[in-house]
């Protein structure tokens, strides 16, 4: 969360010289980060990026304290302004019957105040506003924001005449409880956020997040009660989230404003309404205190301060570290060990809590840049997980340079793409808050976002692309199984496409002979019917290719599932003695009859004899097809008469099992 | 004579016609018009003529030198174009089909490279995880505020009684407790690079996007060896002159938390029109939480770790001179904006 503080605003609550530059730049090393300096009508504004953690930091006077620690590490004399309160004198009675439930809140503060005038504010109160974010209203609005942003507790004001029971009761709200909050939107309650009643069943505030319009000052309000209240954090955070409202009081009380601040903060804003509004106190100052949170005391091992930060640090620098901050230190020895006990001031008692949390605090205002730079010495692990990364990445770079163009596609899907998966959209795991209706769905193939890819390249003469990602594949009552997968599409040919696969397989120093491709017929989607393969290796199946998508120009896909590839890949051949033999290379042409298989059958001649080395396809005409055979012996160079029975038996096998002819004489 | 001047003058332009290179024409050129060659020779045997004959035969032999020293002239020139001694190197090259790996994986080859030579080791974990792993192990229950900084998809899928919803998870961050619980005991040393999703998409963000995370569990590990290991990537990611710089965070998983901040590429640090303070913001870091090294089972009284997570996109989008401002391009898949990577 950030916030806005102008300089000379904080100069207020700080006593120092220091240049807004400089107070950037040492505040952001030490502290929370100011992100920037605007100017504003050439005054510097600080817009500070404060964490969660830190709530008691969201105010001018957070900032100061904030920067009063950290400006004297950097030889800038700073100190924090003492803050002059007035005191409430009357001792009139609220005449307002409160009913806390101390379970629901931890603090009530209350003060009647009269004859109030409401015009706009003075100019250097709106001015402030404004530099801040928020917007003038009127002087009463305006000074709950402005005690707000200055001491960092949001503040309340009612109409005091139009709590017309005179009676605040603190209670949840049931569901379905209607309210209509101060900007005039109406919300239908959820149940269980705090509340206050009028004591006859009638919602008249949202407290901690907005007032409601029953009860808000209007025009005419002559009397007003100031009011804060500490509803537990949690319920606010509840109802602000359910509720959708984002409000900066529930953005600060969401994150456990403490309560103790609470009484400087009021008496901030009756001082303000006396200056502003000309009222008078028409009451004494209530509070409804039930019980001040215990505030926990940390022991901090000297020690642990060494093993996170890596130096020796004297005694009196850690202590000056935290008093600085606000804690109470006391040094000890226990066993000859040296200890601290830190006490933490009430607005970080729900931050400091653990030793390694007071670390920090003397870790950042030493400062991080001065300690040193060194790289780990301890010992390198060697329990390496199951996934082999490096040839995951040699795949990927096989096909980058063999031309093929690496995307990277989104994991969730439309309705539409999901449902050109293969898979019924049914199956998908679904997210519950899609962000657009592109992304409902974990895919399960990723062959249709690079269909669209191709549809959206249309300028792209041919297309070749690939990825390696996971698909989700839901499991009942566990996490789905993702399931790494390589896909190439292209719209050029098929064969390029198959040649990438048999490349790809003999780089991974897989035989021939150790996998095959097996047409299916039925197809598999998004692989058409009779237009598909799959892969295995023994009988694993590494995946499958073919023709998909419904386009006119033809596309091609190579879907592997990278796992087992891995699994049987090898990271070097087994060597064959180079032979020096000459071979006989010879062709043959069959006519074949339509839709054969070309590769089975090559594989069937490659099947007739041992001294076959090799079948190539050199030519195709029509129906007849061009073998290349290759023949070689072991140990001596073959004769013509001892490859004619061979080719005699080619011949015959072919006619026998595929019904191809021979073309010419043997 | 008549003839034998034509003779030799036919003879020597057909050579050179037929020269195949610049040494040959050369040659051809001593042996006729050389001190010795042969049009020399002939005027030896003039001073038998007479007269009239000696002029005549002059004349002659003056043409056939004249067409002899043109035609040389001529193939000269072309000898180049046609022998070996000439190469046109300006000629347009024929470039093998290019492919390219997506610059996200050019960056993620990088890094794990970078952090391989300091001993880490890659990890893969879930994408789709449960609420425990990403978010209440790591010291953030359900319903704390610190959950905001996250975006967080969720999955139509029942509860797990123990582990609570699924989601998808926001950050790397959910390897940390999974990689504690896979190591069993200190030393790790893990970097873990994955897809991440968070419920927001504009030009800094994508609602899917890749971080890395590297988690160091050991006895004595401290701030400084944080500071080490962040200056080691700097250096080798953008040059040896990068710095880096931690200030005050806060995350609930890390105690203390940093913010990482690297020197601008651009200005060297400086402070420039690009970076503004002289420093880029890329993610977080911190010592890992006392919880959340119970929540894995390793005991803080003897170990220590720290922890930083990162966006591949931001680290990669810093680059120097690439100035890319837009990661939304990164996923956009226009094959001409990545054929340029």
């Amino acid at each position: 969360m950030n916030i806005l503080i102008p300089h000379y605003w904080l100069l207020e609550h700080l006593e120092t010289k220091v240049v807004p530059k400089k107070l950037q730049e040492y505040l952001s090393l030490c502290g929370p980060t100011v992100e920037q300096i605007r100017k504003v009508e050439g005054e510097p504004i600080y817009d500070i990026e404060v964490t969660t953690n830190r709530v008691d930091s969201m105010s001018v006077r957070g900032i100061a304290r904030e920067a009063a620690a950290i400006l004297p590490e950097f030889a800038v004399k700073a100190t924090l302004a003492p803050l002059k309160l007035i005191k409430v004198s009357s001792k009139r009675d609220l005449g307002i019957k409160i009913e806390n439930n101390p379970k629901l809140c931890k603090r009530i503060l209350a003060i009647k105040l009269e004859n109030v005038k409401l015009e706009p504010s003075p100019k250097w109160l709106q001015k402030r506003l404004v530099q801040v974010g928020q917007r003038p209203l009127n002087n009463a609005i305006d000074i709950t924001n402005y005690a707000m942003w200055e001491l960092g507790h949001p503040m309340h004001v009612f109409d005091w005449d139009r709590l017309r029971e005179k009676t605040i009761v603190v209670r949840e709200a049931k569901k379905g409880e209607t309210l209509v909050t101060l900007d005039g939107k109406k919300y239908k309650l959820l149940g269980g956020e705090v509340v206050f009643d009028n004591g006859k069943g009638e919602i008249i505030d949202l407290p901690g997040i907005m007032g409601t319009k029953n009860t808000v000052v209007t025009d005419k309000t002559k009397n007003v009660l100031l009011w804060i209240e500490s509803v537990e954090a949690v319920k606010i955070r509840q109802a602000a989230m359910g509720l959708g409202i984002r409000s900066q009081a529930a953005v600060l009380n969401e994150k456990q404003v403490d309560p103790e601040l609470g009484e400087e903060a009021m008496l901030r804003g009756v001082e303000l309404f006396k200056q502003l509004t000309e009222a008078k106190e028409g009451s004494k100052l209530v509070d409804i205190y039930p019980k001040r949170a215990a505030i926990k005391t940390t022991l901090v091992p000297k020690k642990l301060i060494s093993v996170y930060l890596g130096v020796e640090m004297k005694n009196e620098r850690i202590k000056t570290i935290w008093e600085h901050l606000g804690c109470e230190v006391k040094g000890e020895k226990v066993k000859g060990e040296e200890r601290f006990v830190v006490t933490p001031p009430s607005w970080r008692a729900s931050d400091l809590m653990v030793a390694e949390d007071y670390v920090e605090e003397v870790a950042r205002i030493y400062g991080y840049h001065n300690l040193p730079s060194k790289l780990p010495v301890t010992a390198i692990p060697d329990n390496p997980s199951g996934d082999n990364f490096v040839l995951e990445a040699k795949v990927k770079q096989c096909l980058a340079d063999w031309g093929w163009q690496e995307i990277y596609t989104y994991s969730m899907v439309s309705e539409e793409l999901a449902g050109l998966s293969g898979y019924p959209v049914k199956s998908h795991l679904k997210i519950k808050n899609p962000l657009t209706s592109e992304w409902v769905y974990m895919r399960r193939s990723l062959i249709p976002s690079h269909l669209e890819v191709i549809e959206q390249n249309k300028s792209q003469k041919q297309v070749a692309i690939f990825e390696m990602a996971n698909v989700y594949q839901p499991q009942k009552g566990g996490l789905p199984k993702e399931e790494l997968q390589l896909v190439a599409v292209t719209n050029g040919d098929f064969k390029v496409l198959k040649g990438v696969l048999e490349a790809l397989l003999e780089r991974l120093f897989l035989k021939e002979k150790e996998w095959k491709i097996e047409p299916i017929e039925e197809g598999k989607a998004p692989f058409g019917p009779n237009q598909t393969g799959q892969v295995w290796s023994n009988r694993t199946c590494l995946g499958y290719l073919g023709r998909v998508g419904k386009t006119t120009q033809a596309t091609y896909a190579l879907q592997i599932l990278v796992g087992p590839l891995i699994k049987i890949a090898r990271t070097c051949p087994a060597y064959i003695p180079v032979r020096n033999l000459p071979p006989v290379i010879e062709d043959m042409t069959f006519t074949l009859p339509e839709k054969t298989y070309v590769g089975e059958v090559m594989k069937r001649v490659r099947a007739v004899s041992r001294l076959i080395e090799k079948v190539e396809l050199t030519k195709v005409y029509r129906q007849n097809y061009t073998f290349r055979v290759t023949y070689r012996a072991e140990k001596k160079s073959l004769a013509y008469k001892e490859i004619k029975p061979v080719r005699k038996k080619i011949a015959a096998v072919l006619e026998k099992e595929y019904f191809a002819s021979l073309v010419g004489k043997i | 004579m008549r003839e034998k001047i034509m003779n030799i003058k036919n003879e020597a332009l057909a050579q050179i016609m037929g020269a195949a290179g610049k040494e040959e024409l050369e040659r051809i050129r001593q042996d006729y018009l050389g001190r010795r060659g042969k049009v020399n020779q002939i005027l030896k045997n003039m001073a038998s003529l007479n007269e009239e004959e000696k002029r005549e035969m002059g004349r002659l032999v003056n043409e056939a030198k004249v067409a002899m020293v043109q035609a040389l002239e001529r193939e000269g020139k072309q000898a180049g174009a046609k022998g070996e001694g000439w190469l046109d190197v300006t000629w347009p090259g024929k470039k093998p089909t290019m492919g390219r790996l997506h610059p996200i994986s050019q960056a993620i080859e990088e890094i794990a490279r970078i952090f391989e030579r300091l001993g880490f080791y890659r990890v893969r974990y879930p994408e789709v995880d449960w609420d425990w792993y990403v978010f209440e192990s790591l010291n953030m229950p359900p319903g704390h505020p610190a959950r905001d900084e996250w975006e967080t998809f969720f999955i139509e899928a029942p509860k797990n009684a123990r582990l609570g919803e699924m989601v998808l998870s926001t950050h790397t961050s959910n390897g940390q407790v999974r990689e504690m619980e896979r190591a069993r005991k200190p030393p790790i040393r893990m970097l873990n690079i994955a897809k991440c999703y968070r419920r927001q998409q504009d030009v800094t963000h994508t609602a899917m996007f890749h971080q890395f995370e590297g988690l160091v569990i050991d006895k004595g590990i401290n701030i400084q060896h944080l500071k080490g290991t962040l200056d080691y990537f700097a250096r080798k990611f953008y040059g040896a002159g990068a710095k880096s710089r931690i200030r005050p965070f806060m995350f609930k998983f890390t105690e203390p938390s940093f913010e990482v901040d690297f020197s601008c590429t651009n200005c060297g640090g400086r402070g420039c029109r690009f970076c503004k303070s002289g420093w880029h913001e890329v993610g977080g870091a911190g010592m890992v939480h006392p919880n959340v090294l119970r929540a894995g089972g390793v005991d803080p009284e003897r170990y220590t770790g720290f922890a930083f997570g990162w966006g591949v996109e931001r680290v990669y989008t810093l680059k120097p001179g690439l100035k890319l401002d837009d990661i939304r391009l990164l996923y956009g898949n226009n094959l001409e904006f990545l054929g340029q990577f």
